[in-house]
């Protein structure tokens, strides 16, 4: 057991982006002070889910996805959002794809999980398969071009981009995490002025970790396919590959450790598609480590990785 | 391959650097002092902030709160309760102009961890066996467990 906290923490949570998101700070400053930064790091989160969402046909990247092949001028956060999804999507091979958005809907993950309205499906040619090389940007307009009609889905990065920008927010702290539900950012100190430990959840024990992770100043984000199942499609879950739009069953979870939670959601969902080998390749590529757990339980991690583990 | 890691690393600061700097409206404070106005983060202006649809909000349908469209819901704050297969969870919902613009977990006995001063760690690292984490990554959790608590709050708003 540890000592008793020798450092103050206040701890609040909020609902966004139909998860948790838990954000704890440690410090000596005065808990009006600590409210007040909290009030702003969960604003990125309002922001975020209201310009990406694709479940809100009020959203941003809804209008986008009903404009074809038509420049549609977009916000600096809708622009630069797709933009990194199509560069990893690129870097990945499509691996990653923020196109995904019909594949999802088809499996039926289209609610807006706070009024259970359903999101209406968009038009969509299943014999003309969409990918991220449909989407054109221009940087000097900033506009996006859609050739075909397609859903745009940033599923993958959004939670992250929330994490990174309500970092900003708290980074004057000693000590901070922001857990959108599983995906993390921990900064500073701990209150024992230790280092962050952050248990990987175990894939098939749901109240069990699995590894546990010792680090500061990183984002550590997991996809896993025991989470989200499809409510239309027996033993489907979301994480869906791209090429054969069937779900990936080569792993259970993936959890990658990166530099901005923006960087560790979108590779933590490639890598997984991947499956356990090309995975493990691909985040030794992007310079990132991770752990990929199959089905067996076996784990594969990059040579790097031992480093974090407790 | 050692360019290629920069590359993806120096995307990914350049994106966050310019949402963030961008600027974007705070509508959502913790505390929800509902008639401040809004407060913009960072220094610049939110001058893209306009150009997004959603924000060409639903603000004529919900002026006057004693009459709303159907499937619109009034503002304020409503209180949600609910129970699951872990025990009670309750939230705050908050409408603005007609859209939720947070909703807040109040009290949760489940594993989902609440406002609270330390030293009480959150009860999720109790609940797990694991001991001594300060938390937990794994594949997004939903919000499963609090529909109904929400559900409840949202029908007062549309009542």
């Amino acid at each position: 057991m540890r000592a008793k906290s020798a450092k103050e923490s206040f701890v609040k949570c909020q609902l966004f982006m139909d998860t948790v998101i838990s954000i704890k700070i440690v410090s000596s400053r005065t808990k009006a002070e600590m409210e007040e930064s909290m009030a702003r790091a969960f604003a990125a989160f309002y922001h975020v889910e209201s310009v990406c969402s694709r479940f809100n046909n009020q959203s941003e990247i809804s209008h986008l996805s009903t404009q074809l092949n038509t420049p549609v001028h977009a916000s600096s956060t809708l622009f630069e959002a797709v933009r990194f999804a199509w560069e990893v999507a690129d870097f990945t091979e499509g691996a990653f794809d923020p196109t995904i958005g019909n594949t999802l809907e088809l499996y039926g993950f289209n609610c807006d999980y706070l009024t259970g309205h359903k999101s209406v499906p968009t038009p969509f040619d299943a014999k003309s398969p969409v990918s991220y090389l449909d989407i054109e940007l221009n940087k000097e307009e900033q506009t996006i071009l859609l050739r075909k009609p397609l859903t745009l889905d940033l599923g993958a990065i959004a939670k992250g981009l929330a994490v990174d920008l309500a970092v900003k927010e708290l980074s004057q702290f000693e000590g901070f995490f922001v857990d959108a539900g599983g995906d993390i950012f921990a900064g500073g100190l701990n209150e024992y002025e230790e280092p962050w430990s952050i248990g990987i959840q175990h894939p098939s024990k749901k109240e069990e970790i699995i590894r546990s992770l010792q680090l500061t100043n990183m984002a550590v984000c997991t996809s896993g396919s025991y989470e989200r199942l499809s409510p239309i499609r027996k033993d489907a879950h979301h994480l869906i590959n791209p090429h054969s739009r069937i779900p990936q069953s080569d792993s259970l979870s993936c959890t990658v450790i990166a530099p901005f939670a923006m960087m560790a959601d979108a590779f933590s969902t490639a890598a997984f598609i991947l499956g356990a080998e090309k995975g493990i390749q691909q985040l030794e590529l992007a310079g990132l480590d991770g752990i990929l757990i199959t089905p067996t339980l076996e784990m594969f991690m990059t040579k790097e990785m031992r480093r974090y583990l407790v | 391959m050692a360019k290629m890691d920069h590359k993806m690393v120096a995307l990914c600061a350049a994106a966050i650097g310019i949402i963030y700097s961008a600027g974007y409206i705070v509508t959502a404070p913790a505390a929800l002092a509902l008639n401040s106005p809004p407060a913009i983060v960072s220094t610049q202006k939110a001058s893209n902030a306009s150009a997004a649809p959603a924000d060409t909000s639903t603000s004529v349908s919900s002026a006057p709160s004693s009459v709303t469209a159907q499937g619109q819901y009034r503002d304020g704050t409503y209180n949600g309760q609910g129970s699951n297969r872990i025990g009670t969870v309750e939230v705050a919902v908050t409408v603005k102009q007609g859209k939720i613009i947070s909703c807040q977990v109040t009290n949760s006995s489940t594993h989902y961890s609440v406002s609270a001063i330390d030293p009480v760690l959150p009860n999720e690292v109790v609940a797990r066996q694991s001991g001594n984490v300060d938390v937990v990554s794994g594949a997004t959790r939903s919000t499963e467990d609090f529909q109904t608590a929400v559900q409840q709050a949202l029908d007062q708003a549309q009542s």
